[in-house]
């Protein structure tokens, strides 16, 4: 019986946090643009590079924490890093892009990139957020609630 | 001349290339960084990369060669970022021609873009033909391809590839527009025989046509077609001249698919010429399947099929067949191992089998 309990209460910490080691990570945006959420397929296409535009239409500047950038290929675009990184070698390439997200070294540059452009759209650990910048919801669902889906 | 004098003619060939591209880097970068040289302010950023490549190919098994080593493209490509909306995207290549026996400079891109809006662009200049989907996802650069070589179909020109791959024009490009993300380009270009000048051959021009989809993330279709109205005394790939004007029509789709664990390409284009009262079609597909085995490890499969059709006004009729059996180590994103076995039947030659090796780099 005291094992049956054991076994619930580790399923139940698995469902909590399926992905132990591995910290939330929040997509922001800045606090004056009105999106609420993005679709998973929509924040993958504009991480790949195959969308340039907020649902409404704005242009959206990419902004990635160099530290969160594995959790968040792997997490939420479904890819190795390796994988990531030669799709944006080879838009380039095509000349379908000029350029790469900006790659930021720490929660403050990702703070200060959001801050100082307001179409920007970037990764954070959600550890690390606060009013600076305004976190989104993915497939409807916000960081620290159940089913959020880039940990 | 001795196989020393080769050697000795092959390496001043290869330090004055090499001595072209230092040249070129440092007129261009003012920074060297590990990955990048970037030049100027922050309204004109200049990014040069390189490709390059080292292939080993089997002789004998009715190859009709030895085996060797043998030099890839040297491929500097460069991007500047002029102003927020306009940008330069060149692309010369450093090979070795076996005709001259000398590397020659090859300018296989240059392209003036100009974003009018997040969806349309125009670019013009020297581009890729938006046929298909290999010829605009692969370039020069064989790092980023799957395979060793291109396919035949989509092969370059003067590597007897049947399409048009490169076009000197302007293009109208659209993308992801709409819920159903499409997708359009619009080439106006030179025809077919035309030098990348305005000194030409004739006044003919070729038109493009593609309309694409990036259904998922992982998943694009598209379809193309080609016209060109070929003048009377236009080089053929036979190396003689057409004696009267052809019509070239070239109708195409493919899918794509690229996912963390699985890749697929299939393609296919029919080229049909019109000449002097003789219409030929050429019918050409291939298909490409990939499994990610491990993080870095992808095995794969390609079986390509051409058909240039029997008495074509334009093209030596061939039948080429191949099926590759291949594996790729991705080792970073920038250098990838690639090794193939082949087997290759075409007409009039014995079924040919290889082995292929080759280190593929960017940097």
């Amino acid at each position: 019986m005291r094992l049956m309990r054991a076994g619930a209460s580790l399923a139940l910490l698995t469902l909590a946090f399926p992905r132990a080691g591995h910290a939330q990570i929040a997509v922001v945006v800045h606090p004056s643009n009105t999106i609420e959420g993005l679709s998973l397929d929509k924040l993958r296409r504009l991480f790949l590079g195959q969308a340039r535009t907020f649902p409404a239409g704005g242009h959206a500047r990419l902004g990635v924490l160099s530290s969160s950038a594995e959790t968040f290929d792997r997490a939420a675009l479904g890819l190795q890093p390796d994988i990531v990184r030669s799709r944006w070698m080879a838009m380039i390439f095509r000349g379908e892009a000029t350029t790469i997200p900006a790659e930021l070294t720490t929660a403050d540059d990702v703070k200060r990139f959001v801050r100082d452009h307001p179409d920007a759209i970037a990764i954070l650990p959600v550890a690390q957020l606060d009013a600076s910048v305004k976190a989104i919801a993915i497939d409807g669902r916000r960081p620290s609630e159940a089913g959020y889906v880039i940990h | 001349m001795s196989f020393i004098e080769r050697g000795s003619a092959l390496s001043r060939c290869v330090l004055r290339a090499l001595s072209c591209c230092a040249i070129l880097v440092s007129a261009f970068a003012t920074r060297a960084g590990a990955q990048e040289h970037e030049m100027g302010d922050a309204d004109a950023r200049t990014v040069i990369h390189g490709f390059t490549d080292v292939t080993y190919l089997t002789g004998g098994n009715n190859t009709g060669r030895t085996s060797a080593f043998g030099l890839g493209q040297f491929d500097l490509y460069m991007t500047s970022r002029i102003s927020d909306r306009l940008s330069f995207l060149g692309e010369t290549v450093f090979e070795f021609d076996d005709e001259s026996g000398e590397f020659v400079v090859d300018v296989e891109r240059v392209i003036a873009q100009y974003a009018l809006t997040d969806h349309l662009r125009i670019d013009a200049g020297k581009v890729h033909t938006p046929l298909g989907y290999w010829n605009n996802a692969y370039h020069h650069g064989l790092v980023m391809q799957p395979t060793i070589e291109r396919p035949q179909l989509v092969q370059f020109e003067d590597d007897g590839g049947p399409l048009p791959i490169h076009t000197v024009g302007v293009q109208l490009s659209g993308r992801d527009i709409s819920e159903a993300h499409l997708g359009f380009d619009v080439l106006l270009g030179n025809a077919l025989g035309n030098r990348p000048t305005t000194d030409n051959r004739n006044e003919a021009a070729s038109v493009t046509l593609a309309l694409h989809s990036q259904l998922t993330s992982a998943l694009r279709i598209g379809v193309s077609g080609y016209r060109d109205a070929v003048r009377t005394g236009t080089p053929t790939p036979r190396g003689d001249s057409l004696t009267a004007p052809m019509t070239q029509t070239i109708g195409g789709g493919f899918l794509a698919f690229f996912a963390n664990r699985a890749e697929a390409v299939v393609e296919g284009h029919e080229v049909s010429n019109r000449s002097a009262g003789v219409s030929t079609d050429s019918p050409n597909w291939f298909a490409y399947a990939g499994v990610r085995v491990a993080e870095r490890v992808v095995p794969y499969v390609m079986h390509e099929d051409v058909r240039l059709a029997d008495n074509d006004p334009y093209f030596t009729s061939d039948r080429f067949k191949r099926e590759i059996l291949g594996i790729r180590y991705e080792h970073t994103a920038r250098s990838v191992l690639k090794a193939e076995l082949r087997s290759l039947d075409r007409r009039s030659f014995d079924r040919a089998t290889e082995l292929g090796l080759q280190i593929a780099l960017a940097f």
